[in-house]
């Protein structure tokens, strides 16, 4: 038996890398490649004791293809095979990874297996020899091409090539063996018989030794140089429980993020308001996050190839927010034809994808069906309801996209859009007027495009898309809010490599909008007083129709500066410009953040920074808000620790403190006119806290992390409100929030998984005392002095899911459990007062919630 | 981008209360609202309904010789407050205390948590502002009912709500979405107190300028702009046996004997109660309708549709009668601030 060491798979961990040294940043646009590989010596004692197995490697590949560094992190099942592979690994060459279409160092995970082999395969024989078998070497389940699988047959052996095809050559005729050997596949021997003279085509499928989504891909990481960045590839997150597979619900799990009440999609980072974090999809904004606050993301996860969360301390090329960031990145579509299907508990999609021209393309859609699950169910439950239900709340999004190569560079075309509706009529109302109508959808299609400019350094990368966003709301005769705008946003981004040690980025974030909408409401009362309008049943409005431009140009210049060989610096300044309905404001944003290389495992990262945020729209309205009012401010201090550990794990621990000002708050101050002003930007806030996530790459199937949060975020309101200058808590402030994300690949294409997350209960302002109000005649309970005085019970909540692939000859059948609060453990998500306000009832989350979803592939 | 209004952020309120649970009233906006109805609907607290001890259930504000509850300056307005003590305590009082409105001070002391949380300190700033030329607190009296005068414009008094109207008048001139609101709002609390046990109600009265004050005002083309409220008259209650059908064919309910079976009551108002008015959209002035609500509350007994928390409305309730006499208020409200009741003392016969 002879014995071949034999390198089998790339396979990258998804992690967040530790920034290699001396790299640039931005995102990678080119993975490495392996040019040349050179063997490990197979450890002769477990080469005599049958032993296989994988080391998996980090290494850093320079801008020129050459290894850097490497360091095993898992050494595999012997202690031989470590040293081997690292040996081997560091005589590697690859063809260079290139960020925003320009060379430059990368740090990737490398999975390196040692496999006992049969025979090697003898040299091929001479060319003229005639072609006895000939086929295509296919993945069963995905009919992907196989490339680089070994063809062996009567001692001559072939490699398939990018398309999966070979031809043996110089067979002789009769019963053969042929023998198909792959890095990533279970060998395959099939017995076939030969006639002189006569050509056979066959199709051998080869079975995947795992179909769980950590598939060997060769795939760079992204390098960042952002003080902190959170980097979850679609494929890692798919199975956390609890989560329906959801990307951006999983971003809850991570530090920095306080839990959300009811499990909806509420983003509060750092002790910022949810509408302080913004979400990109390819850097272009979007409106929505989740279909009915929290149900799923409007983005089908299917498409996105990674999220990068920022929770503070993010670079120039974002702004406008005071929270954190949030960009989605969306997938390439692949060259051969595929498509998938997929039910679960809230709605259905399907997908298709393949080559287009020189490109390739895919298109997705999905539907709820909780409309047609009522119109079923509601009848038979409460027919009342099922009358009064004109619109069942039903949602939909969709997403396309085509690349190809175009002007010298890379083109994306691409188009996505969500929409929401829900419409309730109650009898007892007047005629014509909905009880309550929501209607949110918006749409995006663009265009997108890259390429390096002169000898590859410099990039240039500009994205265009214009859109429709529509939000209707309406409570009866009370309220009512339709808006339509009609937006075009712009970023544009040049980066220019000047030297070995300097990068330097410009760019543009950019958009305007036409603006349209029309508001009745009653009129805002004082803060803080007890009765007035808008708690009538049938109260006095006024109303407002505004139409006009709004303009939000930016931007922005990051240097990247290799200040010494251990210390990078990078600086950004950011400008913003805010311009709605003729009134201009604008802000400058100065950004710095040290990124020094304090061991060869560990990276200290400190980060200061100013940012700003306009205030909603709401918020500058003439009729029900402030026009006058200025940008919020804040500054973001962050100072964290970076140490790569044995294991593929990962330590990350950051200290930060956030200070804001001019926040916008209600004020009981009156204008020149005599009328309420609404709104101040007297509004101050603080938010100090500590980050640690304890994070483990995928290697022998355990995949997770543990996040721990402990922050403590108060605020001050306006002077003219009788608690000032109380400072109280932030109503969403949790001063601890942990959470354990365990995944556990099993032989069989078997997923286990949990989610535990313990995290303080949210602060409340207790009741003190009571008031009829005699123009309603209900009990208005009236708050007291000592506002957020008081915590709901500490939250806990552990899920569970399993996940099983059953793979098919051309086709993949995923089945899932997922099951929420597994413990049935209840918690309190707010309270319910008595008529009185003296008694109350603790309103609880949701009991245990099993969910099954199937998807198809093929 | 989103556009969405929302209330003022501060201060916080305190934890809501729930939704009734009455079928189709707790509506399912959406999953969270259900979820909460859901679980609002087993509330263990005291069903607001049941009147077990001291308890103000309504204010009623009408001009004296008139039906309005909006006062013009100048008007008498009767006040009364709807007092239930079915425990007897003694001895009752009803204090009433009113703020004027001020230019300088938007949220005044009848309506600040502040004061209302002890109302002693509304008395004592009554005492402290008694003679003086602009009162932030004015005691107006005691006992349920009470007549209140507004000043006439230009009559000089520490009531005085002419500043006030000036400046909704004015609004409303430089900006057509105020007409809606041609009124300057009155705050007056009333605070009953009876054996140790204290309720309090607050009652924002209306005063809007008559025509003949809009032309003193020099805005004579606001005239009609507002339409006054007026409070809403009560038919009669009608009951009839459960599962019948409804009430049409049910009897006119009066105190004395009442059947013991479960029954069904329905609040009919009498006819051109409910007013047609504007409220002002972003396309001017939309002609709207008010939306008559019964409000329903008993000293026994069970209204099953409403066991949870939250109070029992709507034209037809269903009522499961105590075995011992009992007594039973029917409120029927607007939505404007007007509202009339009637009163029943009911035993099985």
């Amino acid at each position: 038996m002879r014995i071949l060491a034999a390198l089998l798979a790339a396979a990258l961990a998804a992690a967040p890398a530790t920034p290699a040294r001396g790299e640039p940043s931005g995102a990678l646009t080119r993975a490495p490649e392996l040019l040349e590989f050179i063997p490990a010596e197979y450890p002769p004692e477990a080469e005599a004791a049958g032993i296989e197995g994988a080391v998996v490697l980090s290494i850093v590949i320079g801008e020129d293809g050459e290894v850097r560094q490497a360091v095993v992190v898992d050494p595999g099942p012997h202690p031989g095979f470590g040293p081997a592979a690292l040996h081997a690994v560091q005589q590697f060459r690859f063809s260079p990874a290139e960020i925003d279409g320009v060379p430059a160092p990368v740090e990737i995970t490398y999975r390196y297996e040692f496999v006992l082999r049969r025979p090697e395969p003898a040299p091929a024989p001479p060319p003229e020899a005639p072609v006895v078998i000939e086929g295509r070497v296919v993945e069963r389940g995905t009919r992907s091409p196989v490339a680089g699988a070994t063809v062996e047959c009567q001692g001559i052996a072939v490699e398939t090539g990018h398309d999966g095809r070979f031809a043996l050559r110089g067979i002789a005729p009769g019963e053969v063996i042929v023998r198909v050997l792959s890095p990533e596949h279970a060998p395959l021997a099939s017995t076939e018989r030969i006639e002189e003279g006569r050509r056979r085509e066959v199709e051998y499928r080869l079975t995947r030794r795992h179909y769980d989504p950590y598939e060997a891909v060769v795939r760079g990481e992204r390098t960042s140089r952002d003080a902190t960045v959170h980097t979850l590839t679609t494929e890692e997150v798919r199975t956390i429980p609890g989560t329906q597979g959801d990307a951006l619900k999983v971003i809850q799990a991570l530090p920095g993020v306080a839990r959300s009440p009811f499990g909806i999609g509420l983003l509060v980072v750092r002790g910022s308001e949810p509408a302080e974090t913004l979400v990109y999809v390819d850097g272009v904004p979007v409106p929505q996050l989740f279909h009915f606050g929290g149900i799923t993301s409007v983005v089908n996860a299917d498409v996105v190839e990674a999220i990068d969360f920022f929770p503070g301390n993010f670079g120039a090329r974002f702004g406008r927010a005071l929270g954190g960031t949030v960009e989605l990145r969306t997938r390439e579509p692949r060259r051969e034809w595929h498509g998938a299907a997929q039910l679960d508990v809230f709605d259905g999609r399907v997908e298709v994808e393949g080559p287009v021209g020189k490109g390739s393309a895919y298109a997705a859609l999905r539907r709820s069906w909780i409309d047609a699950v009522l119109a079923v169910a509601l009848p038979r439950i409460d027919r009342e309801a099922a009358n009064d239900l004109r619109v069942a709340p039903r949602y939909y999004d969709f997403q396309a996209k085509l690349t190809l190569p175009a002007l010298g560079g890379e083109a994306s075309v691409f188009a996505y859009g969500s929409d929401d509706r829900l419409e309730y009529v109650d009898e007892e109302d007047r005629p014509g007027r909905p009880t309550f109508r929501l209607s949110t959808s918006f749409w995006r299609a663009g265009a997108s495009h890259r390429r390096p400019l002169g000898a590859s350094s410099a990039a240039h990368t500009v994205t265009v898309a214009v859109g429709r966003d529509g939000f209707d709301v309406v409570r009866g005769g009370a309220f009512g809010l339709l808006t339509d705008v009609l937006s075009l946003s712009l970023r544009d981004a040049l980066s220019v490599r000047l030297g070995p040690s300097l990068t330097l980025e410009a760019g543009v974030d950019a958009s305007a909008r036409r603006l349209e909408y029309s508001v009745y409401a009653p009129p805002f009362g004082a803060p803080g007083s007890v009765g007035g309008d808008e708690r009538q049943e049938n109260p006095a409005t006024v109303g407002e129709r505004e139409r006009g431009w709004w303009f939000a140009p930016g931007a922005y210049v990051e240097a990247d500066w290799r200040a010494a060989p251990r210390l990078r610096l990078v600086a950004g300044l950011r400008a913003d410009v805010e311009s709605r309905f003729g009134r201009a404001k604008a802000w400058v944003d100065p950004r710095l953040s040290a990124l020094f290389e304090a061991g060869p495992r560990t990276t200290v990262v400190a980060a200061a920074g100013l940012f700003g945020s306009p205030p909603d729209p709401q918020e500058t309205s003439p009729t029900f808000g402030n026009p006058d009012l200025d940008p919020e401010r804040g500054l973001h201090l962050s100072l964290g620790v970076q140490r790569r550990l044995p294991w593929g794990a990962q330590l990350e621990v950051t200290g930060f403190y956030k200070a804001l000002w001019s926040l916008v708050v209600p004020t009981r101050a009156v204008g020149d006119d005599g009328e309420l002003l609404r709104y101040s930007n007297e509004g101050r806030g603080k938010t100090l806290g500590a980050e640690l996530l304890l994070r483990r790459e995928l290697a022998r199937g355990l995949y997770g992390w543990i996040a721990w949060t402990f922050s403590r975020s108060l605020r001050q309101d306006d002077p003219t409100d009788p608690a000032y200058p109380q400072w109280r808590l932030f109503p969403l402030d949790q001063t601890h929030v942990l959470a354990l994300v365990l995944s556990y690949r099993l032989p069989g294409d078997w997923i286990v998984g949990t989610r535990v997350r313990a995290v303080t209960g949210t602060p409340y302002t207790p009741a003190e005392g009571a008031v009829l109000d005699a123009n309603t005649g209900r009990t208005q309970c009236l708050a007291a002095p000592a506002r957020y005085s008081r915590r709901l019970p500490g939250f806990f909540q552990a899920d569970a899911r399993v996940d099983k692939r059953f793979v098919f000859e051309s086709w993949m059948l995923s089945v899932y459990v997922d099951v929420q609060n597994a413990t049935n453990h209840e918690n309190a998500e707010l309270r319910f007062l008595g008529y009185d306000c003296t008694a109350e009832r603790a309103v609880a989350s949701i009991p245990v919630l099993p969910a099954l979803g199937l998807r198809a592939e093929w | 981008m989103v556009i969405a209004m929302r209330p003022p952020l501060a201060p916080p309120e305190p934890p809501p209360r729930a939704a009734p649970c009455r079928p189709g009233a707790g509506a399912p906006l959406a999953l969270a609202a259900a979820l909460l109805a859901l679980a609002a609907c087993d509330a263990d607290l005291d069903p607001q309904y049941r009147v077990t001890d001291l308890r103000l259930l309504a204010v009623r504000a009408e001009v004296e010789g008139s039906t309005r509850a909006d006062a013009f300056p100048g008007d008498t307005l009767a006040l009364e407050a709807l007092v239930a003590n079915p425990l007897g305590r003694a001895p009752l009082t009803v204090t009433w205390y009113g703020c004027p409105p001020r230019a300088d001070e938007l949220v005044l002391p009848c309506v600040d948590p502040e004061f209302l949380r002890d109302p002693q300190r509304l008395a004592r700033a009554a005492t402290a502002d008694a003679g003086a030329p602009a009162p932030r607190v004015i005691a107006l009296g005691a006992g349920e009912a009470l007549s209140l005068r507004i000043p006439a414009l230009g009559e000089p008094g520490p009531a005085s709500v002419e500043a006030a109207l000036g400046f909704v008048v004015r609004r409303a001139l430089e900006r057509a979405t105020y007409r809606c609101l041609l009124y300057a709002e009155l705050p007056v609390v009333a605070v009953a107190e009876a054996g140790g046990r204290r309720q309090l109600a607050l009652k924002l009265l209306r005063v809007t300028p008559s025509e003949a004050d809009l032309a003193a005002l020099g805005a004579s083309e606001l005239a009609g702009a507002y339409l006054p409220n007026v409070n809403p008259e009560a038919r009669h209650v009608l009951h009839a046996p459960l599962g019948t059908g409804g009430c049409a064919g049910g009897a006119v309910l009066e105190s004395g004997p009442f059947p013991a079976s479960p029954t069904l009551l329905c609040g009919v108002p009498a006819s051109g109660s409910s007013q047609a008015y504007d409220q002002c959209g972003p396309d001017g002035p939309e002609p709207t309708v008010e939306d008559l609500d019964w409000q329903w509350y008993l000293t026994a007994g069970e209204l099953p549709e409403f066991d949870g928390i939250g109070n029992a409305t709507g034209g037809s309730v269903e009522l499961f009668p105590p075995a011992q006499p009992f007594t039973l208020w029917a409120i029927l409200r607007d939505g404007r601030g007007g509202e009339t009741w009637s009163r029943f003392e009911l035993a099985a016969p």
